[in-house]
């Protein structure tokens, strides 16, 4: 897993922001949070960032828009898709704006460990 | 329905030439009387133009004339007899011809009840010979508890017979020769014939669509159960979020946990995965259309599976007995799919208390084109007479099981145009077996979505559960 990766938390469930943060610090990771697309955007626009996960049902606008910003200003940022709907088409319009994977919540941690250090290390697999 | 493709015998043609041929003696005499008038009008003055006449010639010629037009018009009479003979012989074969080969139990009737002709479809469908129904009452095919009525029925229709279906909105039912009974459908018709009237009865056995009607009820059921339980499910995903990812820090924080603590937050971790699961499964339930497909690695999912749910199974308790075929081409399927199917089956097996869950892909030898992914345990098994519900929904044999797992996996397997079979001992365990097509047999689906209907299982899967029912 590579050290120190910068990495972006979007979700309007502060808890669960709070939770992933917190974990993913403990691994040595540097986070952001934020609660809906506008804060997200901001910090996409002012960090550079090496991972972004995010809900698709947000606040004030879908998630599919911060999937849309993150591509606008990087191709290879990995974005992690979450979702309470399990419908195929929020996941292709997710993976049309350019998400690199969606997850069906709840994700259980074990999981989140696994894709995210799959996404910051992306390989091939045989 | 084939109903429609059979003329009404009222209206056939050989009734009609049937008439032609009554009328025709009424014509030949009108010519004949006609023919004669003229010879008579004329006769003298015909006569008178000839050079030179006797009493004999004059007697000749009348003859001779009336011969004439005797034969003109017996020719005629013989010619159109002809014509009608062979149209009344192919219209009678033409009759008989839907009557042998017809779809439908066709069952004719006089007034009086009695049974005229049953054609083969007919025989087969109430298991008689026709000869041992003509002349019985009609009422021998129709089960005990209706024939009173039946006979009223009967008596009223023939005093205004028209064409209609019988029992319009009302279970209908045949008895066969055994005893037993078939839901029918029947439509009356009434030919009059110069022996009286005769009923004929149309009879289709409805047993397949009653079952297929019931199988659609049923869906429709389950399908707005599982809107309810997929909006329940969607409400319970963030708190179950945010209480694992809670747990998850407290248990990593690595301070001074007591043991009981320590224990008490990994039971509560079990306890949430397992609701995610459940929630999972109910979201699942909900979805309309497969969701995106692209190459999946079998072998891949089934060891990303095994890393999912061996984080539950107790080590040094259950093994996992893996032989993966690495050669295997991939599959076209939703991979979320795909694995949620494989960690049914592990918990299955677990659930069963295996201590070996042994996971097998290969190619499929029976089938070209398919993978084989085997998944057998050493657990309980299940009783033969329960096999037959496995993958009903809501049928469970554990205690705090859904019943959905099995249908579910299913259900996602067929989607991906593939099938699952079970073969299992009780006290032996259980192996299922399921069949996905790889991605060289499916490329030529990728165009089209796969909207095929879900409900109609491929029929292999029908054909290799009762093969094995009975092991």
């Amino acid at each position: 897993m590579a050290a120190q990766a910068k990495i972006l938390i979007v979700d309007d469930e502060r808890d669960l922001v709070d939770a992933y943060m917190r974990l993913l610090e403990r691994a040595g990771h540097r986070c952001f949070g934020a609660f809906d697309a506008s804060e997200a955007i901001q910090i996409i626009d002012a960090e550079s960032l090496d991972l972004v996960i995010t809900d698709l049902s947000l606040p004030d606008t879908s998630g599919i828009e911060v999937v849309r910003h993150i591509r606008s200003k990087s191709k290879d940022t990995p974005v992690i898709v979450m979702s309470g709907h399990n419908t195929p088409e929020l996941n292709q319009a997710a993976h049309a704006a350019g998400a690199s994977m969606s997850l069906l919540k709840p994700v259980s941690i074990a999981v989140l460990r696994r894709v995210i250090a799959e996404a910051l290390a992306p390989k091939v697999r045989a | 329905m084939a109903r429609n493709d059979l003329p009404k015998l009222t209206e056939h043609g050989a009734l009609n030439h049937v008439s032609v041929v009554r009328s025709r003696p009424m014509r030949i005499a009108l010519y004949y009387a006609l023919g004669g008038l003229i010879w008579v009008a004329v006769s003298e003055r015909v006569l008178s133009l000839m050079p030179a006449h006797s009493y004999d010639l004059n007697r000749l010629m009348f003859v001779g004339v009336n011969a004439l037009l005797l034969y003109l018009v017996a020719n005629r009479y013989m010619k159109t007899i002809r014509i009608s003979v062979a149209a009344r012989e192919e219209a009678l074969v033409r009759a008989r011809g839907y009557f042998e080969s017809s779809v439908e139990g066709i069952i004719s009737a006089d007034s009086n009840g009695m049974i005229r002709q049953l054609n083969p479809r007919g025989q087969e469908l109430f298991g008689y010979h026709e000869m041992e129904l003509v002349g019985q009452p009609i009422e021998v095919l129709v089960p005990q508890r209706f024939r009173y009525r039946h006979e009223a029925h009967r008596s009223a229709f023939f005093t205004a017979p028209r064409s209609r279906m019988m029992g319009r909105g009302m279970e209908i039912a045949g008895r066969r020769k055994d005893g037993s009974e078939f839901p029918a459908e029947i439509s009356l018709n009434v030919v009059h014939t110069h022996r009286g009237k005769l009923v004929i009865a149309f009879v289709t056995d409805i047993t397949e669509r009653r079952a297929m009607e019931r199988e659609a009820r049923r869906n429709e059921t389950v399908d707005a159960l599982a809107a309810v339980a997929a909006g329940i499910a969607h409400e319970l995903n963030n708190p179950l979020a945010v209480m694992a990812s809670r747990i998850e820090l407290m248990l990593t924080s690595d301070q001074d946990l007591s043991v009981q603590t320590r224990e008490d937050l990994l039971v509560l971790q079990k306890n949430i995965e397992r609701a995610s699961r459940i929630s999972h499964n109910m979201l699942s339930l909900a979805r309309q259309r497969p969701g995106v497909r692209q190459a999946v690695d079998m072998n891949v999912a089934v060891e990303d599976a095994i890393l999912i749910v061996g984080a539950d199974a107790k080590a040094g308790v259950l093994r996992y007995d893996t032989s993966l075929d690495l050669s295997l081409p991939p599959v076209m399927a939703e991979p979320t799919g795909v694995e949620q199917v494989l960690i049914n089956f592990i918990l299955n097996a677990r659930d069963a208390g295996a201590r070996v869950i042994r996971i097998e892909t290969a190619l499929a030898p029976s089938r070209a084109g398919y993978l084989q992914l085997t998944i057998s345990d050493d657990g309980a098994g299940i009783e033969s007479s329960v096999l037959p519900k496995l993958f009903q929904p809501f049928f469970t044999t554990k205690a705090k099981g859904t019943g959905l797992g099995l249908w579910l996996s299913q259900r996602i397997v067929q989607d991906h145009g593939g099938a699952i079979t079970v073969e299992s001992e009780k006290g032996k365990g259980t192996t299922f077996t399921i069949l996905l097509p790889t991605m060289a047999d499916t490329s030529s689906d990728l165009v089209q979505l796969p909207t095929a209907d879900k409900r109609t299982a491929p029929p292999q899967i029908a054909a290799a559960r009762s093969n094995q029912s009975g092991g």
